[in-house]
């Protein structure tokens, strides 16, 4: 007889609603199989579900020589617009503020083995991700895992996204309180809620227990919610502060502050007001210019304020906003051994150096958190299910997820450290160096992303292993440096936090095209992200080691006595700084080292193909390069007068830069076009924007639509903000220059 | 009617020496991420294949990935063994032939896993540092709605095809299922005839499938 299915095996295991939404899946599936739902509403249908396309989805694939057909066994069966059906996709499993069980890891571990290639990925926003998945296994494997009290709802899409906290909550010695419960409440709150259903892009939301770390990132979300505490009438009250409109991506805002104290009963109500406001006037159709940052800018503060504020006077009463005050302990975590001090003698090889860099004392006195550190936020379905049986023994199988993308033990005895560590270290979990030069972030890049330019996990793997390999004699200084990789500017490794950050631009040469990283400084995790940097080269990607050894080096000799490295780059200056690293972007041709001309991790010969070729052919070649190049040099120098003070120089060069690109472009269709604004802008226009021919396959027109606003609004009295947004948008501008031109140059 | 219908079965073929490395060599992973590189793009296997995925961050994982769509190939490291491991996912490909039975089934992984030892072992860039005996393997239900209650089946078809492949072997069975895991088999083949042998007994596939 043949075994029950996993859904009739589990019903009884999972809530009637989850089972309900899965089976509405999985008829959403066969009607797609029959062509009776349109195309577009089912690839939002699948990415609210968390059912994400992966590279070569649209069936093809650049083998280094060509481009190659996919022969797919359903033929031309999509899964959305260019998404062949059987393509590998990705499922994205959000974990609500990190806290996973022993338990669930088991089943991730299993599901990785059987539908994945066995690895389990954590992401920066403290998610799970599994990968090569074939979307006819989704609906079983949500089964599994809502048996185990995970959904994959709003994982994607234009959704409320996974609610992201701190991982030290509730045992942080330096927090104001716990906002587990809090973040568990908003995150189960909006999940499905009707006010959060359409939105024109994703909202996401972070907790932090306090101000001054950088475990919430609080700045750089559309709500960043910090705990605060405050006595009123003598009673020591909790609540909130509340930050609005921060986001990543191709131009980064900072949130601002919204709120200096927010009533914990006000929590919920007010993201319910904020999320009505952001569905009725965010933008729907560009999607470029559709996260909350970009409403809140349009509409100036004050007056979001208000449109929140009069949402707030019309929503109906929810028991909801206040009920789950009454049951804060429901994320409580007791501890499963009693505290007991150090005896082990002789201490197992290695520990001492994992345990100065991957373990912190608790606010409760005996307890300490061991972080797993995990390379490029991988580990194994026989690691997972490991470290799930070393939880269960160790703390009764509660972990976090970190944005750091590794995973946090919290309340380990000191003296069960030792044989934490050397457990640990069997499974080969035992890596030292959490939070320090060799924790690279780095986003999935051209391994799997479709809009991956540059090898973000080759780099950070390569510069792994270098670092490694110098563990012993990495100064002091720059152990606790921080490095962050993103394969394009969308900034999902968070390059513009990162004290060294990249992120992937490609280069022409010649007739080839070449791997390149924009290096990002100047920006911090500190303070809850409280700084984005700016990029300051374009480097080959080959030679990206020696930027990370020159810039770690200029610290150590440069630097003042307890000045950060950040503090100290901005006193060096860009312009010195662009000055060392300019002898490292020279390219050998081809025929000198070809090993330029493929990417880290990757042999095939380099090619931007993968994310779409365009269809144009251009003539006047060295112009465009001379001209773009040009307009690299105003992009920095609008740079150097931002730092100098200069927001209005800055600004204005930076759309000098952007015109300068604009012509360099139109060059090619009409060599004659002048100096004057309006030729250059009206003849871009109508060659460039009107055919589409600078459209991003992805973005569209969200790099053209800088230039001309930038035309449009002209310039008054820019902040410095305002002069630092213009200066990244002139930056994308080029790179979108480059790509235009990479399309119409002839291979 | 038989217990294990799934296309999900796995199997790792052990390389010769504790780590894998033949002839005092040495072994170098991340020399696959070249060779899988050109197995797709000279078309190398008969499979759709898709793409080479770099693991070789994650100690004894599955190193580096050759993707396809009917399975996954790599040079595992799980276990702290280096071997060839197969991982069937699903059944699509024409030249997979009519797979009726678990029998069927069985060979067909045993042939497609066996080709790419081959292969490897005769990878010129691999210079023979990968040695496949062909005298130990580790067979998988990479599928937990099979649970114990497979474990004679897949015994009794394991036991069938290595006896047609190898009669004059000494064939020994050790069950490697745990408590709440995948089904599995570890399966030796004492004087084994070698897997070129063994690829030979197995034959074409029976037709093609549609």
């Amino acid at each position: 007889m043949a075994p029950p299915s996993w859904k009739e095996r589990l019903a009884d295991q999972t809530p009637d609603e989850l089972i309900q939404e899965i089976d509405v899946f999985e008829t959403q599936l066969e009607l797609k199989r029959q062509g009776k739902i349109d195309e577009k509403i089912f690839a939002e249908t699948r990415l609210r579900r968390g059912v994400y396309g992966q590279r070569y989805d649209n069936g093809q694939r650049h083998d280094g020589v060509e481009s190659r057909v996919l022969e797919f066994p359903s033929g031309d069966l999509t899964k959305g617009p260019t998404t062949m059906w059987d393509a590998p996709g990705m499922q994205r499993i959000k974990i609500p503020f990190g806290a996973v069980t022993a338990d669930q890891l088991d089943v991730l571990g299993d599901l990785a083995e059987e539908y994945s290639d066995a690895i389990v990925h954590v992401t920066t926003r403290q998610d799970f991700q599994l990968h090569f998945i074939h979307i006819e296994d989704t609906p079983n494997l949500m089964r599994r895992l809502g048996a185990v009290g995970i959904t994959t709802r709003e994982a994607c899409g234009n959704s409320v996204r996974n609610v992201t906290a701190c991982p030290r909550s509730g045992v942080c010695a330096d927090e104001a309180f716990d906002v587990s419960p809090y973040a568990r409440a908003l995150a189960y709150f909006l999940l499905g809620h009707k006010d959060a259903q359409d939105f024109g892009r994703k909202f996401k939301i972070s907790f932090s227990g306090c101000g001054g770390r950088a475990c919430g990132l609080a700045h750089l979300h559309d709500m960043g919610v910090v705990a605060q505490t405050r006595v009123v009438d003598g009673e020591e009250k909790r609540g909130f502060e509340l930050y609005v409109g921060g986001g990543l991506g191709a131009v980064p805002y900072q949130a601002k502050l919204y709120d200096d104290f927010l009533a914990a009963e006000e929590l919920l109500p007010t993201a319910q007001a904020i999320c009505r406001v952001f569905s009725r006037l965010g933008e729907k159709r560009n999607r470029a210019r559709a996260r909350l940052k970009f409403l809140v800018a349009k509409l100036g503060f004050e007056e979001f304020r208000r449109l929140v504020n009069e949402e707030l006077e019309q929503i109906p009463e929810d028991d909801r906003w206040t009920a789950f005050l009454d049951d804060l302990a429901v994320t409580d975590e007791e501890p499963t051994r009693e505290p007991r001090a150090l005896t082990m003698d002789p201490l197992p090889e290695g520990y001492e150096d994992w345990q100065r860099s991957n373990v912190e004392a608790q606010g409760q006195p005996g307890y300490f958190m061991a972080t797993v550190c995990l390379p490029l936020g991988d580990l194994s379905a026989d690691q997972t299910r490991a470290v799930a049986a070393i939880a269960r023994k160790y703390n009764g199988g509660r972990l976090r997820t970190s944005v750091e993308q590794n995973l946090v033990l919290r309340w380990i005895t000191e003296g069960d450290l030792p044989e934490l560590y050397a457990e640990l270290a069997e499974s080969d979990l035992a890596l030292p160096g959490a939070s320090t030069l060799i924790d690279i972030t780095t986003c999935p890049g051209t391994d799997t992303c479709k809009l991956g330019i540059s090898s973000s996990r080759g780099l950070a793997a390569e510069l792994r292993k270098r670092i490694a390999a110098r563990s012993f004699e990495i100064d002091e200084a720059v152990e606790g440096l921080k490095i962050k990789v993103s394969g394009c500017f969308n900034s999902c490794g968070q390059h513009h936090i990162a004290d060294i950050g990249f992120y992937g631009v490609s280069r022409k040469v010649g007739s080839h095209t070449v791997p390149h990283f924009q290096v990002v400084l100047g920006g911090q995790t500190a303070d809850n992200a409280a700084a984005y940097g700016l990029a300051t080269i374009a480097v080959p990607s080959r030679v990206i080691p020696e930027v990370v050894e020159t810039l770690t080096g200029l610290f150590i000799r440069e630097r003042e006595p307890g000045e950060s490295f950040q503090a100290c780059i901005d006193r060096v200056g860009k312009a010195k700084i662009r000055a060392l690293l300019q002898p490292l972007t020279e390219v050998p041709s081809y025929e000198q080292d070809a090993s330029y001309y493929s990417d880290w991790g990757d042999p095939r010969e380099y090619s931007i193909g993968d994310m779409g070729i365009g269809e144009c052919a251009g003539e006047v070649v060295t112009l465009v390069e001379f001209g773009l190049s040009t307009s690299e040099r105003i992009a920095f120098e609008a740079l150097e007068d931002l730092e100098e003070g200069k927001t209005y120089m800055a600004a204005s060069k930076a759309f000098q830069a952007m015109l300068q690109a604009a012509k360099a472009v139109t060059q090619t269709q009409n060599i004659d076009v002048s100096d004057d604004v309006d030729q250059i802008i009206g003849e871009f226009k109508t060659r460039f924007y009107d055919t589409e021919i600078f459209h991003d396959r992805f973005a569209g027109p969200k790099f053209a639509n800088y230039l001309f606003r930038a035309h449009e609004e002209g310039l008054k009295s820019p902040s410095a903000e305002e002069a630092h947004q213009r200066i990244e948008e002139a930056q994308l501008f080029i790179e979108a220059a480059h790509a235009c031109y990479n399309r119409m140059a002839p291979a | 009617m038989t217990m294990i219908d799934t296309a999900k079965i796995e199997l790792k073929v052990f390389a010769a020496g504790s780590n894998g490395v033949a002839n005092g060599g040495e072994l170098d992973i991340e020399g696959l991420i070249p060779v899988f590189h050109r197995w797709v793009r000279d078309q190398c296997l008969e499979e759709t294949m898709i793409d080479v995925a770099d693991y070789t961050h994650v100690p004894n994982g599955p190193g580096v990935l050759l993707v396809c769509h009917d399975a996954n190939y790599s040079l595992d490291q799980g276990g702290g063994e280096t071997g060839l491991l197969y991982s069937r996912r699903r059944e699509t490909h024409p030249s997979l032939g009519n797979i009726e039975s678990l029998d069927d089934r069985l060979a067909s992984v045993f042939r497609r896993s066996l080709e790419a030892c081959v292969l490897l072992e005769e990878e010129p860039s691999l210079a023979g540092t990968v040695h496949f005996p062909g005298d130990r393997f580790l067979l998988w239900v990479n599928d937990r709605l099979i649970g114990r209650d497979g474990e004679e089946e897949l015994e009794s078809a394991s036991k069938r095809l290595l006896a047609r492949l190898a009669p004059e072997a000494e064939i020994s069975l050790g069950s490697a299922t745990s408590e709440g895991g995948r089904l599995g088999h570890h399966l030796r083949l004492a004087g084994s005839p070698g897997i070129r042998s063994l690829l030979a007994e197995i034959g074409e596939p029976s037709g093609e499938s549609e």
